[in-house]
């Protein structure tokens, strides 16, 4: 839509020239932290219309308040495509565990390696206080909240806990992209945030504890281009694999995009943002 | 009402994107990065409407470009910015033809430039170009017809078929 005067398939040089210049920029942007952010727009107030205790009140009376509300911030853009059904969760296909899934820098230590294979067993609405980590057999995945910006595409890794039991999940999806032939063409690099988003904050990603029949979704992005020009190879389709396990599902994206695959952490809800 | 964890997210989700269309419409990354700053101190300040409009990314985007207008107009005292950022580095050319795009963007009028970067970059459709610069529809479509036959000696494909026309995909 936004170039008209392009044949399918063609590449855009003003586009994608007008994207990567506007990304370049972007990555050298050093912004303040939101903190500082929020102060100086708070000082400005606090001189301009209230007085440092009344601004200090309503700044705590935001917190306090905060949360019943919930923006139509990630609604902004609308999901373009719908989630699809895949591969049912009692069949995943087996696949070749993909490396990147074994890093133990993800794993959880605290959880033993044998737990997994009780938690599909136990009965529903058994009582689960220490819930086990969900496996793919409990879990069914699809695409959802496609997004695009810049020349960067999104979409979120939607894991349902379509099994009777509650489970959890923290951490790294392990993500590969694959070309037409079937080949892996990438290894999503595991980072916290990228442009397309990510949960903010440090340290160990948040452990999400999935009821029956809720969803945890992790955002997957990459770039519609090349930073160093060469011809851009879209990926086909994704295979996903759910954190610290070693059977995958593949499932298929249509996408423009070819590079610069990364993943973001696992959190609650299905936009891979927290809402 | 903002809960400041959302105001948090939507800074952090969205700030690099929305300086890299403010450089892409005004070719000055500090200048860019301080009115997207200050632009993004006021959704702030006006927390408790921030959810009534439809885009608050759109509406950081268009408070940032009204910033860095007025300052253009007003004498400009970039001290503050320089405390604030430091010497900045230059937007590294990668080598797939950023100068020439540079300079392409450099000749073109800023609104001329502004309705070619919504158009083409941000992709929008003109109807909300229309609502985002607060312009009518006729003075958007002569200025993006104008900004592409400008670039159009640099990029052939923007050369438009049919006369000038712009295809109306409102």
């Amino acid at each position: 839509m936004s170039d008209l005067h392009r044949a399918p398939g063609e590449p855009a040089p003003f586009e994608e020239r007008l994207a990567d210049l506007a990304g370049s920029a972007a990555a050298v942007a050093r912004p303040e932290s939101p903190a500082a952010v929020r102060r100086r727009a708070g000082h400005r107030t606090a001189r301009r219309r209230l007085g440092t205790g009344a601004l200090a009140v309503a700044v705590l009376g935001a917190i306090a308040v905060g949360g019943a509300w919930r923006s139509s911030f990630d609604d902004a853009v609308p999901p373009a495509v719908t989630p699809s059904p895949v591969t049912p969760p009692s069949t995943p296909a087996p696949t070749t565990p993909s490396p990147t899934v074994q890093s133990p820098t993800t794993g959880s230590p605290e959880v033993p390696s044998s737990a997994a294979g009780t938690v599909g067993a136990r009965p529903p609405g058994a009582p689960d206080s220490t819930p086990g980590r969900c496996t793919t057999a409990q879990l069914t995945v699809t695409l959802a909240s496609e997004d695009a910006a810049s020349g960067h595409r999104s979409v979120a890794v939607v894991f349902r806990n379509s099994g009777g039991a509650t489970c959890r999940l923290t951490g790294y999806p392990g993500v590969d992209a694959l070309g037409g032939d079937g080949r892996t063409l990438a290894h999503a690099e595991r980072t916290r945030r990228g442009y397309m988003g990510g949960p903010a904050g440090t340290g160990r990603p948040p452990t999400v504890t999935l009821h029956p029949g809720r969803s945890a979704s992790a955002l997957v992005e990459a770039s519609g281009f090349r930073a160093d020009g060469a011809a851009c190879k879209p990926y086909v389709s994704l295979l996903i694999t759910p954190p610290d396990d070693v059977r995958s599902v593949r499932l298929r994206w249509e996408t423009d995009s070819c590079s610069d695959l990364e993943v973001h952490p696992l959190v609650a809800g299905t936009t891979g943002r927290l809402a | 009402m903002l809960h400041v964890d959302e105001f948090d997210d939507f800074y952090t989700s969205t700030y690099r994107r929305v300086v890299g269309q403010l450089y892409a419409m005004l070719g000055d990354l500090n200048e860019a990065e301080d009115a997207v700053q200050e632009a993004y101190c006021r959704a702030w300040q006006r927390r408790t409407k921030l959810n009534e409009y439809d885009s608050p990314e759109a509406w950081v985007r268009t408070v940032a470009y009204r910033i860095a207008v007025s300052s253009w107009r007003r004498a400009r005292n970039r001290l503050a910015a320089h405390r604030r950022h430091g010497p900045q580095d230059p937007v590294q050319s990668t080598g797939s033809g950023h100068l020439e795009l540079i300079g392409a963007l450099a000749g073109l009028p800023y609104e001329q430039r502004r309705v070619v970067v919504l158009h083409h970059l941000v992709g929008l459709p003109l109807a909300d170009i229309c609502r985002e610069t607060g312009t009518p529809l006729g003075t958007v479509k002569s200025r993006l017809a104008r900004g592409r036959q400008a670039l159009a000696q640099h990029f052939t494909e923007l050369t438009d078929s049919a006369d000038g026309r712009i295809s109306e995909d409102v």
